[in-house]
């Protein structure tokens, strides 16, 4: 039996009142192209909230704009119950891109990177950082030059790096796109064990399976748009639109 | 259109447009040089009004010399109907201190543009027109070294030990001397040598050494140190007042009272101007100095002038055909004897006289020839620039040994003669001072001269 | 061309063999100009070059090309532009510049601002813009980001600062208006091939110019190494070095 190491940070005692995150109206264009016509949702903490979508739907803006990343045209995205505009947002969320990004440090510098920001102190970060590596099954890997990992391997770092910072929203863009399907078993596990009512996770995914693992609730969205928002079964086994109807069996056509 | 087409469009635009401004400029440049402003009939300011020779032909100059082996009947003149020979190029190497003062291809012209004296080149392309000259301006090494690989078809230099050499190396041929002036000795006002007006330049040059050797004494002293013409004189005057020039350019023997510049006339009397705190001393030519004090880029003074050892003589050496292949002969004859004839000596002896109240070169033909008499003049002249046969320098040879010339035509006996015949007596060259006061008396002025300047 | 070559080679080994200290000499304030130059430029351009790559504003495109347009100022107009402030009669005569190699260093800093800043300022706005999403997503504030991105474009920036080394350990303008070529005072190695060229003396000319671009290479490709190691693309192990690519 594998054990499931969790993350000391993690374990918290249960608040009665969960996070929430409220996105009203969002729209956003690149020049001529609607990316988001309007998208109007209400999530809340201790769950894990799958985004699924063909490619171009929309799952990456809507992500970037929730990172605070970019600035949506149009729409408010309020953060219990308290408007927020992009800088806070950075703080309150990160997000782990679908390609993952590597500072040209070893691999222990870009853990620590946003530790230090975070001012947490000195002597703290390089426990929580070995044990964050644990996590990932990379004991060890301190030393290594971030940008020479293999695909998979720095994958598994970006996310570390994303639960050590231990914000209140965590978005991830495809997190086991990289990995062979016992590690992304492993990791899927990981981020399960980050749920906690203090914690919004919202994760985009082409792996229907994958969906139907780890998520509590689903959101798909198609051109720009939330299609449907129901429970994991309830979506899969009765989809109330056409859309998803299609999506599911792979009918959809774009 | 889409963007790529526009690009391609907007690119082959500019293509165009910059080719036919080139083909245009260069359409401009080979024009018969008579289309620029001629020189007006009358010279304002100068002292003793005469009318100035145009480069127009005068009946006079038909004597100078027509080479046999010129490419088509009729070089003369006068516009005729007979057909021009084909185009041809004549590169001419010269020293850049000559070059700079003007006299080769810049016109002289006032502050307002109105051109005064058209220079050397305008005035023999107008007479030639087939001919187009390039004058390449390098130091007097690189000028013979550049004629020497063919480079160049003929040089104008002022460095008779160099000269020898060339001929005596086979290299060149035909040398005709054709004009002279004088070095000058400048530097700061204040004199801390106390060198102004000495007749004697080794002992000047005695002075200058031992008052640099004194501690807290602020003597330089700027040599150029780049083997051309000037230098080959300066390295001369040091020997002769008894120094070893390498030993002096030695920084570690000297210390850093004597400054090795490398670099060309005009360089070297700004370094000399404005290094430290009141410059130094340098030997310059008469061209350079003045051109750069009358428009007050310097502050030197001319400290001592008109002396033996200070003289300057230009001459020209035709590439030999025998031993350097691909060169203009013939062009160069022409030119040479073009330098020599009446208009060209008129031409030289008249360069500078309105821009600096002065004449920068003198030219050498009447004295050589006899129109003009100065028999001191004539014997430094000779114990400088005079080669015999050994080959040597020799006041007893002539201006080219025998066995260096080489289908000279009458190169060696043109005369002078002059528009008006009137007899003019040449002496020493006057000399300005900066501060505009006019030195009369020349320590060793011959006796019998006017101190006018020459023209006609 | 190989019979041009070979001999300057060959000149060029006799001359640094020769031991005499005049070439040395000349080595020595060619790199301390250019080196100095370089130094102070760095000081003002770097800053200049964060502000232009990492910022927006209103007609940065302007500034820009001007900047670009710069690169290739004539060294001979900088030289005499500098000349006539700094002789006697000019506005900075009083520094006494004129004819010392500090002179000429502070020139050819002039000279090279504007390559270190486009070609920085350029790195800089290149950067991966992953990496400044990075950077923010992971809480730094607009400074620390610009600070991050400095450190990973940190290789770049030293192509610029050798770029601009080469500029002025090669250029001959200033060298020679503002420092006249003075013999063991401020005569360089691009100067001395211009004396020895005007002497005629062309194959001393074509050994220094050998010796002035094999120091060039020499620094560019010790540049190049160091930034290999530091990346960890090669190890010390001998024959590593030419896989690198």
């Amino acid at each position: 039996m594998e054990e499931i190491f969790v993350l000391e940070n993690v374990l918290e005692e249960a608040k009665a009142v969960s996070v929430n995150l409220e996105i009203v109206g969002l729209q956003k264009n690149y020049r001529a192209v609607t990316a988001l016509k309007s998208v109007s949702m209400e999530l809340k903490g201790n769950k894990i909230i799958v985004l699924l979508g063909v490619n171009g739907a929309g799952k990456t803006t809507l992500m970037r704009i929730l990172a605070g990343l970019e600035k949506p045209d149009r729409g408010q995205i309020l953060f219990n119950n308290q408007n927020t505009d992009p800088k806070e947002l950075r703080q309150i969320s990160t997000l782990v891109f679908q390609k993952t990004a590597m500072f040209t440090m070893n691999v222990y510098q870009n853990l620590a990177f946003g530790l230090k920001i975070r001012k947490v102190p000195k002597e703290v970060i390089p426990k929580r950082i070995s044990d964050a590596l644990q996590a990932v099954r990379l004991i060890g890997f301190e030393k290594r030059r971030a940008k020479k990992l293999s695909g998979g391997e720095q994958q598994r770092i970006a996310l570390a790096r994303a639960f050590l910072l231990d914000t209140d929203v965590l978005l991830l863009d495809e997190p086991t796109a990289n990995l062979d399907p016992n590690s992304s078993t492993i990791i899927e596990k990981v981020i399960i064990s980050q749920k906690s009512s203090q914690r919004i996770i919202i994760m985009a995914t082409h792996n229907l399976n994958q969906a139907r693992r780890v998520a509590d609730e689903i959101v798909h969205i198609h051109d720009g748009e939330v299609v449907e928002i129901a429970k994991t079964d309830d979506f899969f086994e009765n989809p109330k639109s056409e859309i998803s109807r299609k999506f599911i069996n792979g009918e959809l056509d774009f | 259109m889409n963007t790529a087409t526009k690009t391609i469009a907007v690119l082959l635009i500019i293509i165009i447009i910059t080719g036919i401004g080139a083909y245009a400029y260069l359409q401009s440049t080979h024009q018969n040089p008579q289309t620029t402003p001629t020189p007006t009939p009358t010279l304002s300011p100068s002292p003793s009004p005469s009318p100035s020779p145009s480069p127009s032909p005068s009946p006079t100059s038909s004597p100078s010399p027509r080479p046999t082996a010129s490419p088509t009947p009729s070089p003369s003149p006068t516009p005729s109907p007979t057909p021009m020979p084909s185009p041809t190029t004549l590169r001419v190497a010269t020293t850049t201190s000559l070059y700079d003062t003007g006299l080769e291809d810049t016109p002289e012209t006032l502050k307002n543009g109105t051109v005064i004296k058209s220079d050397l080149k305008d005035a023999f392309q107008a007479k030639y027109p087939w001919i187009t000259i390039n004058f390449i301006a390098l130091g007097t090494g690189a000028a013979i070294a550049s004629a020497q690989r063919g480079d160049a078809d003929m040089l104008l230099v002022h460095s008779p030990s160099q000269e020898l050499t060339y001929l005596k190396g086979g290299y060149g041929v035909d040398r005709k001397i054709v004009a002279y002036n004088f070095f000058i000795i400048v530097g700061p006002a204040s004199d801390p040598a106390g060198i102004s007006g000495m007749s004697n330049v080794s002992q000047a040059l005695i002075n200058i050494y031992n008052a640099a050797q004194t501690p807290g004494s602020n003597v330089l002293w700027f040599s150029r140190n780049d083997a051309s013409g000037t230098n080959t004189k300066e390295i001369s005057l040091w020997q002769a007042a008894g120094y070893n020039y390498t030993q002096l350019t030695n920084t570690t023997l000297n210390g850093s009272w004597f400054k090795s510049t490398g670099t060309g006339m005009g360089a070297t009397l700004l370094a000399a101007n404005y290094y430290g705190s009141i410059g130094g001393y340098t030997l310059s030519d008469t061209g350079t100095y003045l051109a750069y004090s009358t428009r007050g880029d310097i502050q030197l003074k001319t400290l001592i002038q008109g002396q033996q050892s200070l003289l300057n003589v230009y001459s020209a050496i035709i590439d030999n055909p025998q031993t350097i292949t691909g060169t203009n002969f013939d062009a160069s004859l022409l030119f040479v004897s073009y330098l020599a004839s009446s208009e060209g000596q008129q031409l030289i002896g008249n360069y500078g006289v309105t821009l600096y109240s002065q004449s920068l070169f003198t030219p050498i033909i009447p004295l050589l020839s006899g129109a003009v008499s100065n028999d001191t003049l004539l014997t430094w002249i000779k114990s400088y620039a005079y080669m015999d046969s050994t080959p040597a320098i020799s006041a007893a040879g002539t201006e080219c040994p025998p066995q260096y010339r080489y289908n000279a035509g009458n190169l060696y006996s043109i005369t002078y003669v002059s528009n008006n015949n009137a007899q003019v007596s040449i002496g020493l060259p006057n000399y300005y001072i900066t501060d505009g006061q006019k030195v009369t008396t020349l320590q060793t002025a011959p006796t019998q001269s006017n101190s006018k300047v020459y023209r006609v | 061309m190989p019979d041009i070559i070979v001999p300057a080679i060959q000149q060029a080994i006799k001359l640094i063999t020769s031991g005499d200290p005049e070439v040395y000499a000349t080595v020595y304030r060619t790199i301390y100009v250019a080196g100095l130059g370089t130094l102070l430029s760095c000081l003002w351009s770097i800053p200049i070059a964060v502000f232009i790559g990492l910022y927006n504003f209103r007609g940065k495109w302007v500034i820009k090309g001007i900047f670009n347009a710069l690169i290739g100022i004539p060294t001979v107009a900088l030289g005499l532009l500098l000349f006539l402030l700094w002789s006697r009669q000019g506005e900075f005569g009083s520094l006494n510049l004129l004819y010392t190699l500090n002179g000429i260093a502070i020139g050819q800093a002039i000279l090279v601002t504007p390559i270190i800043v486009s070609f920085t300022a350029n790195a800089l706005g290149n950067a991966d813009t992953q990496l400044r999403d990075l950077a923010k997503t992971l809480g730094a504030s607009g400074f620390r980001t610009n600070l991050r991105l400095i450190r990973e474009t940190f290789w770049s920036m030293m192509l610029s600062v050798t770029a601009a080394f080469n500029r002025g350990f090669g250029e001959l303008g200033i060298a020679t208006i503002v420092g006249g070529s003075l013999a063991g005072e401020t005569r360089v190695l691009t100067t001395s091939i211009a004396l020895d060229l005007n002497r005629g003396f062309f194959d001393i000319a074509m050994a220094y110019g050998v010796i002035l671009m094999a120091i060039v290479i020499i620094l560019a490709l010790t540049v190049s190494l160091i930034e290999h190691i530091k990346n960890e693309d090669i190890t010390w192990k001998k024959f590593s070095f030419w896989k690198m690519y």
